[in-house]
């Protein structure tokens, strides 16, 4: 099944929340991995393949876009996915120009991103086949 | 600078009245989530519908989640109106959130305040602290010079003619002499005049009763 | 000066209208007493050096119209003497006696018009041997009379005047001749006095003047305009005698003050007399202190009008001015303190997103596991996380517990309050901040920090504004901030906030606290210390600055035990 492979990378500082939401997406089966924060979320990405990372915007050291940033160099093919709060949601667009996939606001709709994976993964899914 | 003076209260009282809506928001959640334990501790052997309780509480947390988003979301946008003393201000999202911010204050007077929907709302170029002020001022005249509580509507309205927002009480059959009357000696009604003096707004009794503040037409680009 | 200047933008009038009052009236005085003593002493030195010299300068003239006037009735008389004297060496005794000689000179004379009415010989014993006019004289003697007698002694004499032929005024002039055999023989001769008034009318007075003749017992000898006629007393007191010619100032029997300048001959017993009314001789200086009176009156009530008028503009200026800048120091305030309720108010609605954003993925994690499993197999799992959820609640609830509390604030309430406690809420504001950027915050509170009597909410305003920019002046994970307090005795508490970051040039510092100054290019509106310096010093305390480009900077306040209410106190410790 191809929701078995999807391998998620989830960078968000807060612990208990990105936690969660890996445990709700592995009950629909998909594969998680939790980085604290930008820069250990770069040496994941470094070390192992992800079909797609899911990133905060806020978060302290190494922040979201210039997370993205790098991101981008290492890999420019993994599409990320931005988490925003209410009142960041120009640094959700600003990081749709950077080459983000797309930006959801805390607190989550989980179907809402569920669908917005799956659409992130197909996107990329030529270029693999290929 | 009485203006300015009440502005600052008005912030306060707002942003205070916000907070406590918050904490509602957080005590309801908890209150679900000390029944949720209860429930969990009894265990389905006590309690056959186990789940669907719980499911119910996790319901309402969920919604106070949302709610509580929609209140801090309302006040950071409130709070940032402070940032500039003249900036762009959409008069109906403007209405919308101020109502949103104060539902609790109006609805421990046992009034409820109706904003209607408003297509094209009209934008003017003013100080969007006094302004809010002043809308604020409205409401609380009208929930202040009655003693049965009515409901209060707000309309904004944009035509080719005129742009104007109206907060009047949804009842027909009062009387606007009476109104007119009780309100051109107090001291709010005052304030709401000095206030559009200094907003360069012209400001209308109306019928049914209420006050209509008349908006500038926007400056030509 | 620095100093000097903060005050007055700082300072709070208590009672303004005797404020202003004062100040009018101080600067009303001070200008009058400046602009009128000088005016005054002016005006008092002018007059007195204007009449000096006026006085000398009419008197001048008077002198000397009256020394030539002198003169020229001495050369007059000295020139009838000389005629007399020739006479008398031309022709002998013998010739003299013979009355045909004597007539024929006479005769000579009168064709000359030199004024003689007779002319006689005495003889050493004092008779009349040789006369001819119209008197009968012949005969007589003259031994016993002074003019005789003065004649023998002097050589000459000059008589006064007397009322003779026709009674007319005439005067006796004697002159001595000395035989060879050294008998003294004396001829003299009368002459009319028509000269005196020719030469008198000669000075060309003015009408109101008068000039005439008397003798040293003030006998007029020629008649006087005011004072009476030939041969009367004069009335005058007159300067005292002597060959030059004296001025005095005096009043008349009429009352008029008038200057009387007189020159006595040296030739006879004659005293030139010149009175004048003070009123002509002093016209000019009278018409110049008139003026230099009307002058100065009118330049007094120009003074007065004036300094009153640009006093009352000043002071209206001034009151306006200082109302006007309060209310804008006020509005500032006010703007300061909205934008910083603002700026909580978004910090903490941004802060309660994540935790609200837990909640709800725990409750959607909750449910996940409900649809799953039908069986209620997941106890543990479902306490742990509803007690997650009890949690994010306790984190949402100090967070807006904070945000409570400084929106309750906003009125200024004094109340004792420990400077410890509000430093802690204040970092509580930051700690998002602290923690993202990663910076050094280290709280040396002193454990026995006296509680004040002070507003919380201001206070909370001012460390706030100064924690921001010490957050604002370090850099990310290398800044660090130091928060220290500690009590200062009786005077109250003192704070201290050090940064290491990039530090205020020696320029730029005397700058920092004023209204609109700002380093920030872009963000701020540079209120911030303006008013942190405002409130603090409102409240009684002190606040200051130091700081070392490029190292960092400390700012340090004292707030006093108790909050003086009265701004003059704070004023009075600057000065």
């Amino acid at each position: 099944m191809k929701n078995q492979t999807i391998k998620i990378l989830l960078i968000d500082d807060e612990e208990e929340f990105i936690s969660t939401l890996a445990e709700r997406l592995e009950l629909r089966g998909y594969l998680c991995k939790t980085a604290g924060d930008g820069q250990s979320g770069i040496i994941m990405i470094e070390k192992e393949t992800f079909d797609i990372a899911i990133l905060d915007l806020m978060m302290p050291g190494l922040n979201g876009l210039n997370t993205l940033k790098q991101i981008k160099k290492i890999n420019p093919d993994l599409p990320v996915i931005l988490l925003t709060g209410h009142g960041s949601t120009k640094d959700g667009m600003e990081g749709m120009r950077i080459g983000a996939f797309d930006f959801l606001i805390k607190p989550l709709d989980i179907y809402a991103l569920i669908d917005k994976i799956k659409l992130a993964v197909e996107s990329k899914a030529p270029q693999e086949k290929s | 600078m009485k203006n300015r003076d009440d502005a600052t209260a008005f912030f306060g009282k707002v942003t205070a009245s916000t907070t406590h809506e918050l904490q509602n928001v957080l005590a309801i959640i908890k209150e679900n989530a000390g029944l949720m334990e209860d429930f969990i501790q009894m265990g389905p052997e006590n309690l056959p519908d186990l789940l669907e309780r719980i499911t119910r509480c996790l319901g309402k947390i969920k919604e106070q989640a949302y709610r509580g988003v929609d209140l801090t979301s309302g006040l950071n946008q409130f709070a940032h109106t402070t940032d500039r003393l003249c900036a762009p201000v959409n008069i109906y999202q403007l209405a919308k959130r101020l109502i949103l911010l104060t539902k609790r204050v109006f609805s421990q007077q046992g009034i409820q305040v109706i904003l209607m929907d408003c297509e094209n709302s009209p934008s003017i170029e003013t100080d969007p602290v006094l302004f809010q002020n002043l809308l604020w001022n409205c409401l609380k005249c009208l929930s202040e010079t009655r003693e049965l509580k009515t409901n209060i509507v707000v309309r904004v309205l944009n035509s080719d003619i005129s742009k104007e927002i109206d907060i009047c009480y949804d009842d027909a059959t009062l009387d606007t002499e009476l109104f007119h009357e009780n309100l051109s000696g107090s001291a709010i009604w005052n304030d709401i005049q000095g206030a559009c003096k200094e907003l360069n707004l012209t400001t209308t009794t109306l019928t049914p009763p209420g006050i209509r503040i008349l908006l500038p037409p926007l400056p030509l680009t | 000066m620095f100093n000097y200047l903060k005050n007055p933008l700082f300072f709070l009038q208590k009672t303004p209208r005797t404020r202003y009052t004062v100040l009018k009236r101080n600067i009303t005085i001070i200008m009058l007493l400046i602009t009128i003593i000088p005016l005054t002493c002016m005006l008092i030195i002018n007059n007195f050096q204007y009449k000096t010299h006026l006085r000398n300068q009419i008197m001048a003239p008077l002198y000397a119209m009256t020394e030539k006037t002198r003169h020229s009735f001495e050369i007059f008389m000295d020139q009838r003497l000389a005629i007399i004297r020739f006479i008398s060496t031309t022709y002998s005794v013998e010739n003299l006696g013979n009355e045909q000689a004597i007539q024929k000179i006479l005769t000579s004379l009168k064709k000359e018009r030199y004024g003689f009415v007779d002319i006689g010989l005495i003889n050493p014993k004092g008779d009349l041997v040789s006369y001819v006019g119209p008197y009968s004289l012949l005969g007589k003697n003259y031994s016993e009379q002074i003019s005789f007698q003065e004649t023998l002694l002097k050589g000459q004499y000059i008589s006064n005047v007397f009322l003779g032929y026709r009674k007319y005024p005439h005067i006796v002039i004697a002159v001595q001749v000395l035989k060879d055999n050294g008998e003294t023989w004396v001829l003299r001769a009368t002459i009319d006095t028509d000269f005196f008034d020719n030469l008198i009318s000669s000075m060309g007075l003015e009408r109101s003047s008068d000039a005439f003749l008397v003798n040293s017992d003030g006998i007029l000898q020629t008649n006087s305009l005011y004072y009476g006629n030939t041969l009367e007393n004069c009335p005058l007191q007159l300067p005292s005698r002597g060959y030059k010619s004296r001025g005095i100032e005096a009043k008349d029997g009429n009352g008029r003050d008038i200057i009387i300048v007189s020159s006595g001959f040296s030739i006879a017993d004659y005293i030139l007399v010149i009175v004048q009314p003070q009123s002509v001789a002093l016209k000019s200086w009278y018409a110049l202190k008139t003026e230099m009176i009307i002058i100065f009156l009118i330049s007094l009530t120009i003074i007065i009008f004036a300094i009153v008028q640009m006093t009352a503009v000043l002071i209206k200026r001034i009151k306006t001015s200082d109302e006007y800048r309060e209310n804008v120091l006020i509005e500032l305030q006010h703007a300061q303190k909205l934008s910083s309720i603002g700026r909580l108010a978004a910090g903490v609605a941004h802060e309660i997103n994540n935790p609200l954003a837990i909640i709800n993925e725990k409750a959607g994690l909750m449910l996940d596991l409900i649809d799953l499993s039908k069986d209620f197999t997941q106890k543990a799992k479902f306490q742990e996380l509803t007690q997650s959820i009890v949690t994010s609640v306790d984190r949402c609830r100090k967070i807006t517990h904070r945000l409570l509390g400084f929106s309750k604030r906003i009125d200024v309430k004094i109340e004792p309050i420990q400077i410890n406690t509000i430093i802690h809420e204040v970092i509580g504001f930051l700690e998002k901040e602290i923690l993202y950027r990663r910076l050094e915050v280290n709280l040396k509170l002193s454990d026995t920090l006296e509680l004040i009597l002070s507003d919380h909410g201001q206070i909370q305003q001012v460390l706030l504004n100064l924690l921001t920019n010490a957050f604002a002046a370090v850099q990310d994970e290398q800044g660090r901030v130091d928060v220290e307090t500690k009590s200062i005795g009786t005077k109250g508490v003192e704070i201290k906030i050090t940064d290491n970051g990039c530090g205020i040039s020696k320029q730029i510092i005397k700058n920092i606290f004023d209204p609109f100054f700002t380093t920030k290019k872009d963000k701020g509106t540079g209120l911030g210390l303006s008013i942190s310096y405002g409130i603090i010093k409102k409240l009684g305390g002190e606040i200051f600055v130091d700081s070392t480009q490029g190292k960092g900077s400390v700012f340090t306040i004292t707030l006093p035990e108790k909050t003086n209410k009265l701004e003059s106190e704070n004023e009075k410790s600057d000065n």
